[in-house]
């Protein structure tokens, strides 16, 4: 499956719709994102069960917002609609199979735990 | 890039605020775990982001040089080294209360808004009391400038605590 484009009307939707959505944050006049985006494409070509999003975050720019990105690029990895990856800087290929390979591996029950734990920490703390 | 048009006090974009929901779900320190990264890692980046550093290192390097050269810095002795490292811990910590989070200033306390203004206070007041005990033309021992600017570092961060302690007690 080729990569595609995602704005602020359809992301939530592909991010909780699918299992695995790997998003690549970028900008036409980034070099490194024009860089990192044959590495995407060909990692989307060979992970077919994946989704690839794309969002360009001059036309989306309310989107980069929201989603906090304050450097591109910036590749996020969400599974079963939790965010399990955010890291900015462009990937070489052998790096971004390994951030597959992890996000693949991922024991999500413990993960999902882990989140409600620290979840419940931080509120406590903001609080006291 | 990434600005929002969006002025305050307009309510959000609905599919923007889930955007934002999913994406803050997860916090940074199972992130942090996720990838393998040091949790120590996130910190430092936080609180002393680039442009951060660079208002501290354009405040702090004029007193450092007021200061250094007071205690002999023309004359090449430790004290300006020593005054150096004292600066630049000044600096860091100085820029440590400058993190922005969530768009508000934390100054070292809980990041509400109480604790943002109250914090204020001890830094225009360390500020003052720099600029007021500057040295002068006939220089100031390397000693008092360098106990100055330790004292001072020590008064700051005491001070900022203090006034947060009185000024926003904990919520029951």
């Amino acid at each position: 499956m080729a990569t595609r484009a995602l704005a602020a009307a359809d992301f939530t939707q592909t991010v909780l719709d699918n299992d695995i959505v790997l998003v690549d944050f970028w900008a036409a006049w980034c070099g490194p994102c024009r860089q990192f985006a044959p590495v995407f494409e060909a990692a989307s070509e060979k992970h077919p069960e994946l989704v690839f999003g794309k969002v360009d975050t001059e036309a989306e720019r309310d989107l980069a917002g929201a989603a906090g990105i304050t450097s591109i690029p910036t590749l996020m990895a969400f599974r079963e609609g939790v965010l399990v990856f955010s890291q900015p800087g462009a990937l070489p290929a052998a790096a971004l199979e390994q951030v597959i390979d992890g996000v693949k591996g991922l024991d999500m029950a413990a993960i999902h735990a882990e989140i409600a734990a620290q979840s419940g920490a931080n509120t406590a703390a903001a609080e006291g | 890039m990434a600005r929002s048009a969006r002025s305050s006090g307009e309510p959000e974009d609905p599919r923007l605020a889930q955007i934002r929901a999913l994406v803050r779900a997860t916090p940074p320190e199972v992130l942090d775990r996720i990838s393998g990264r040091a949790p120590w890692r996130r910190a430092v980046s936080a609180a002393w982001s680039p442009p951060v550093l660079l208002v501290a290192a354009l405040i702090f390097t004029p007193l450092y040089l007021a200061y250094a050269s007071s205690a002999g810095w023309p004359d090449g002795t430790m004290w300006s080294l020593l005054l150096m490292a004292m600066a630049a811990g000044a600096a860091l910590t100085f820029a440590g209360y400058l993190r922005v989070v969530d768009g508000r200033p934390r100054l070292g306390l809980g990041g509400s808004p109480c604790a943002a203004v109250s914090g204020f206070f001890p830094v225009v007041a360390a500020l003052a009391l720099a600029t007021t005990t500057a040295p002068n033309a006939a220089g100031m021992p390397a000693t008092a400038a360098g106990g100055w600017m330790a004292l001072g570092l020590v008064l700051l961060g005491l001070s900022n605590r203090v006034t947060g302690a009185i000024m926003c007690p904990p919520r029951s």
